[in-house]
């Protein structure tokens, strides 16, 4: 690798207080420059708290094991500024009694890098403008229960921009949406990163989603990283049981209509007492003895591969 | 030809936001016929939850008729709308609101067999074993409380609920969006397994085309309170007429086939 990443995470863990579960085990994990990584995972699988701790985000609670650095950006990531975030519900990046232009002023002038010939207020206009929102001068004059979800959820997107940030993660920041207002958020969020050369982690359960927009995609289950590589592989040749049966799960417009639909039996696990070995091996249709003994070896390179002792079999 | 489990003619709902007035429901008419699916497909804001609210009576429609297996039920009220009821029952988009997260399994499921008579308090527990039999939980649950089930199994509990009553229709209001994907299927399959034991008809409120595609034998796509397009699964998929539905096609992302799911061993 030429440039230093971004975000660096060796063997990170991470729990949520002293006497409470880890939430998330042992990843390794680097983030380049101009990447595009989809976090793909279930509810309770670890990928919010991996996308918050990419950020430098993880609240003061939290104890984390491993080393977390951004050598990319010299120093911890303020907030805001090196590293914007976007979440599922926009209210709660949102207030809701000041009026939406004032509020990405706000942000603006907080990280304002030195003097510019134009106001905060000038160019949160422009930030509304590059989020697509349509009359921005006077939509800045609004409030946000006035707006749309989709609206509010691109006022969220031009807040996490206006501290020119290296980095956007966007947390599951378009599940709320209806398909066709998510749709072309994530059109949005993949021209804005290609203008602003922005680094993307796009936090999804959607694997379908992800494919759409990254060019590398994360697997994590119950709080492993299961499953890591470029796009084209994954898609091609998934080296994970469960990487596998998401596709399989994906009801797509080309699967034939009728018959039963694929499944995967039972649920995720409980985090505060997690099955023994590989996580995934109570579900999987693949597992044997030896699944439940011990943690799965990774197989392949910490960039490209899985954690599965089928993975080699899995593999082309 | 059998009579529909249920038909509306006409529904028209207005509300009124200060000087605003919101068509929400506009002259929408659908047919249901035993043990089949209709999916109400459509954006936020198109009208497809006030169309299955308006169907629920959870309130007065300004026109239009239902008739629930041939009964007026907009004529009935009191004891006869109650006991009419227990043939219309729905589901909802996420169970943890909808359930009692304090109340037992048991209960839950007991209830509507209580209120509408359904078996007597003798015959119960048995009852309820069976129903969650029949939507693939132990018999044992019925003693825990609701919040110690995992989502997937909530929502196995309120199907368990709304088919208490042997209902003629069940109406889905986003029945699985709230679902892990991994866990979606067992669902779906679940619901496809009940109505074809026992010719339920479900009104399938969605707006995932894909969940859609899967399970409906009809489609009717819904904006502004209008019914925009309506016709068989495939025919509809296959060449979309109306814009919304063609938006709600083209939204619906692409993963490139999946390899075989065979591994040597």
């Amino acid at each position: 690798m030429s440039a230093a990443p971004l975000v660096s995470l060796r063997d990170v863990s991470v729990r949520y207080g002293p006497a409470t579960p880890r939430v998330l085990g042992h990843v390794t994990l680097d983030l380049m420059a101009g990447d595009r990584l989809a976090v793909i995972g279930e509810s309770g699988s670890g990928k919010s708290t991996l996308a918050l701790a990419l950020a430098g985000l993880l609240p003061k609670g939290a104890a984390a094991e491993g080393r977390i650095a951004w050598p990319g950006l010299g120093e911890k990531p303020l907030p805001g500024r090196d590293i914007g975030i976007v979440y599922q519900d926009p209210s709660g990046s949102l207030d809701p009694v000041m009026r939406i232009g004032d509020q990405v002023a706000e942000v603006v002038a907080a990280h304002a890098a030195g003097p510019t010939d134009r106001s905060p207020r000038e160019q949160a206009v422009e930030l509304l403008a590059r989020v697509e929102l349509p009359d921005p001068a006077n939509l800045a004059r609004s409030y946000p229960h006035q707006l749309s979800g989709g609206q509010r959820q691109r006022v969220a997107l031009a807040l996490a921009l206006a501290g020119r940030p290296r980095v956007l993660v966007a947390d599951e920041a378009t599940s709320a949406l209806d398909p066709v207002v998510q749709s072309r958020l994530v059109g949005l969020i993949g021209r804005l990163c290609d203008e602003e050369g922005l680094a993307l982690v796009f936090v999804t359960h959607d694997i379908a989603l992800a494919a759409s927009l990254a060019s590398r995609l994360a697997v994590v289950y119950a709080g492993r990283l299961v499953e890591i590589g470029p796009r084209g592989r994954v898609l091609a040749h998934p080296r994970h049981p469960y990487t596998r049966a998401l596709m399989a799960a994906h009801l797509g417009l080309d699967r034939p209509p009728g018959g039963r639909l694929a499944t995967v039996e039972g649920s995720p696990p409980d985090l505060a007492s997690p099955p023994p070995g590989c996580r995934f091996a109570p579900r999987c249709s693949l597992a044997v003895a030896g699944c439940t003994s011990g943690d799965p070896p990774w197989y392949g390179e910490p960039d490209d591969g899985a954690a599965c002792v089928f993975a080699e079999r899995l593999a082309p | 030809m059998t009579a529909p489990a249920i038909e509306a003619r006409g529904l028209r709902k207005t509300f009124r936001s200060g000087s605003r007035t919101v068509a929400a429901l506009d002259d929408v008419s659908l047919t249901l016929a035993p043990g089949e699916t209709l999916a109400v497909v459509g954006a936020s804001g198109s009208g497809k939850t006030t169309l299955a609210r308006a169907l629920m009576r959870l309130f007065d429609l300004d026109g239009g008729s239902v008739s629930l297996r041939g009964r007026d039920l907009l004529a009935l009220s009191g004891a006869a709308l109650r006991a009419e009821r227990r043939h219309l029952q729905m589901v909802f988009q996420d169970p943890a609101a909808a359930l009692n997260p304090r109340a037992t399994i048991g209960r839950v499921i007991e209830d509507p067999l209580r209120v509408h008579s359904i078996v007597p308090a003798s015959r119960r527990r048995d009852a309820v074993s069976g129903l969650l039999a029949r939507v693939g939980l132990p018999a044992d649950l019925a003693d825990r409380p609701v919040h110690a089930l995992s989502g997937g199994q909530r929502q196995r509990v309120a199907i368990a609920r709304a088919m208490a009553t042997q209902p003629a229709v069940l109406v889905l209001d986003e029945p699985v969006s709230a679902l892990d994907v991994s866990v979606r299927g067992q669902i779906l399959n679940l619901l496809m397994d009940l109505q074809r034991e026992d010719g339920i008809a479900y009104l399938f409120i969605s707006h995932d085309m894909g969940v859609v595609r899967a399970v409906a034998d009809r489609v009717a796509v819904m904006a502004a309170g209008r019914i925009v397009e309506a016709g068989h699964t495939a025919t509809v998929f296959a060449s979309p007429q109306a814009a919304e539905t063609r938006a709600l096609l083209d939204a619906v992302p692409h993963l490139p086939p999946r390899p075989a799911d065979e591994v040597s061993r």
